[in-house]
């Protein structure tokens, strides 16, 4: 069984020393004028932390300045090499336009908390016992969820005014009740790297007592979903 | 039980799950099946139209 990694355009080798899930050695399979990274095992991987930083090291390890593989999601297997092929040239053409829109680029996440005190006091009144001690935190829960929807939206315009025009793509994720106010994944250049991280700490600065934490480079996850 | 001083810090923890999100519920998704164990908790099996619960949602359902 084959777990596979990411595709690649045709002519992309596993680089020497890099390991993937298992310890066992990746190698990359051709099809329809692209390749996919593989490893062989007796049976499917179980996820685990380590084996999810595994994965997307692996992944990681196919990035370079000209060429971003397309990350695919943990757990995609095939029996063996013929009919990974077959399952990467059925797609190609989609996957050769995603190569071609990616290359050259990252991704970015922006995960944006709230710091309001009144976030775990949510969570807690909903075990109330009395039925109108439950209802009442029902609405407060969906007021709180309407005030963070607006808070995070608000957010995200003061990040497409500053950070738009340096991001090739954006998805944006609202939280609900608790968690993140909003997750966004932008698709930079490399070459804008630096500009995006300056513009984005001008958002942070902007964005009152909001937390920010900014992760990438990533390989682009989030535009391929 | 971890220590204080072994205990991620809230970004390494917001981090480690960012990590584990896009892993494990983004990414492209090509034909057939997987079978993939969620959190450590069950052994589940998915058809891949089924998007993934991610962690932190599956947390914010854990019992207490």
């Amino acid at each position: 069984m084959l777990h596979l990694y990411c595709i690649l355009p045709a002519g992309h080798a596993v680089p020497d020393g890099c390991v993937g899930l298992d310890a066992q050695q990746p190698f990359a399979i051709q099809a329809g004028g692209l390749v996919v990274w593989a490893t062989e095992h007796d049976s499917p991987v179980a996820p685990s932390v380590e084996a999810v930083r595994t994965h997307n090291a692996l992944i990681a390890a196919a990035m370079d300045e000209r060429v971003t593989p397309i990350p695919l999601r943990f757990g995609q297997v095939s029996s063996d090499r013929d009919a990974a092929a077959e399952r990467i040239t059925a797609e190609a053409e989609t996957w050769s336009e995603l190569l071609g829109r990616f290359a050259g680029h990252a991704e970015y996440g922006v995960r944006v908390m709230s710091d309001s005190p009144d976030a775990e006091q949510d969570v807690h009144t909903a075990k109330s016992e009395s039925g109108t001690e439950y209802m009442a935190s029902l609405a407060r829960k969906h007021a709180r969820t309407t005030g963070r929807r607006t808070e995070g939206e608000r957010i995200v315009e003061t990040m497409a005014a500053r950070v738009g025009s340096l991001a090739g793509d954006t998805r944006v994720e609202y939280g609900s009740a608790d968690g993140p106010l909003v997750t966004v994944a932008h698709l930079v250049a490399w070459t804008a790297a630096d500009a995006y991280h300056a513009a984005m700490r001008e958002v942070r600065e902007t964005s009152g007592d909001a937390r920010f934490l900014l992760t990438g480079p990533w390989p682009p996850y989030s535009f391929v979903t | 039980m971890a220590t204080p001083e072994r205990r991620m810090s809230n970004e390494e923890e917001f981090a480690l799950v960012d990590l584990v999100n896009r892993v494990l519920d983004k990414g492209a998704v090509i034909s057939g099946d997987v079978t993939i164990s969620v959190a450590g908790v069950d052994l589940i099996y998915l058809g891949l139209n089924v998007i993934l619960s991610s962690i932190e949602s599956m947390r914010g359902r854990a019992l207490p």
